[in-house]
């Protein structure tokens, strides 16, 4: 194993040799005996380790953060998204205005025969309706 | 809970950086275990392994909405992350840990994770593959990413103070 192929397997397995798999372990140990400067590779990659593992320590877990589960357990579930009844009313307003939509525009149609111009007119806001008031 | 419950919070607190959000993650875990008992299959995989698969999901969901929060236009901003001192800060340098963690959370997220498995979790390449659904040599590319990525921006960081 070379000292290129050293620092790679470091970044690929950790420097955890007992957790390499069998083969690169053992070069690495050769190489180590003969290599001082490998030596300093795995003991900087070691310390960086350490450093990785100190920044993420877990934090305590204790009563308090059971309690807030526990807590949680009884809550109804919050969500950002609205509730299904939200949706199921909303289609039923957006039905129940077409469906009226419809209708008056079937009942314009139909009665549009008698009625005279100037009330569809005066309903379309194009009349002048002075004279009617 | 008492069993796993520093894991599933350690992990989601060193993910996010943020106590609330590992806080939500930990209890939507523990209530889906309550309502879902039968969610992990003894036959399939070990139960730590499925449960850190349970919270890394959770994670990436987490992530993902906060994103798209940020991104509606009444989203609102991303909380910074808590500065909440640790056992080992006040021992080892705290602003050194904490500069660590703030580049630990610059990682993109399957790196991250996968860092994370590997450092806190002490899971080996083919756990951390188990656990985030992909192949054990796509496990060992994430760690080689997030390790070089990391070590590039600690050494930045040395080089300039």
């Amino acid at each position: 194993m070379t000292r290129e192929e050293f620092g790679e397997a470091l970044l690929r397995f950790g420097a955890k040799l007992e957790r390499w798999p069998r083969v690169e372990a053992s070069a690495a140990e050769r190489l180590l005996k003969s290599d001082p400067l490998a030596v300093k590779m795995l003991a900087e990659f070691a310390a960086f380790e350490r450093t990785v593992s100190g920044a993420v320590e877990p934090p305590p877990f204790g009563a308090a953060e059971i309690g807030k589960v526990l807590a949680a357990l009884d809550r109804p579930k919050e969500t950002w998204w609205p509730a299904p009844r939200f949706w199921i009313a909303s289609a039923g307003v957006t039905a129940l205005s077409f469906a009226a939509g419809f209708v008056l525009m079937l009942a314009m149609t139909e009665a549009a025969h008698d009625v005279p111009a100037e009330i569809i007119g005066l309903a379309m806001g194009q009349a002048d309706i002075g004279g009617l008031l | 809970m008492r069993r796993h419950g520093k894991t599933v919070r350690g992990l989601a607190f060193a993910f996010s950086g943020r106590a609330a959000d590992a806080d939500d993650v930990t209890q939507e875990v523990f209530i889906m275990l309550w309502r879902r008992p039968d969610a992990w299959k003894p036959g399939r995989a070990a139960f730590s392994t499925w449960l850190y698969r349970v919270v890394a999901n959770r994670c990436l969901d987490q992530a993902r909405r906060q994103k798209l929060r940020r991104f509606l236009p009444f989203g609102e901003a991303a909380d910074p992350a808590d500065e909440a001192p640790s056992a080992y800060d006040a021992l080892a340098g705290r602003d050194a840990l904490a500069e660590a963690g703030r580049m630990i959370r610059a990682l993109p997220e399957k790196q991250r994770l996968a860092l994370l498995l590997a450092v806190q979790a002490d899971k080996s390449n083919a756990e951390i593959a188990s656990v985030l659904g992909v192949s054990e040599g796509a496990a060992e590319q994430l760690l080689v990413r997030a390790r070089r990525t990391l070590r590039a921006m600690m050494e930045n960081k040395e080089t300039a103070t």
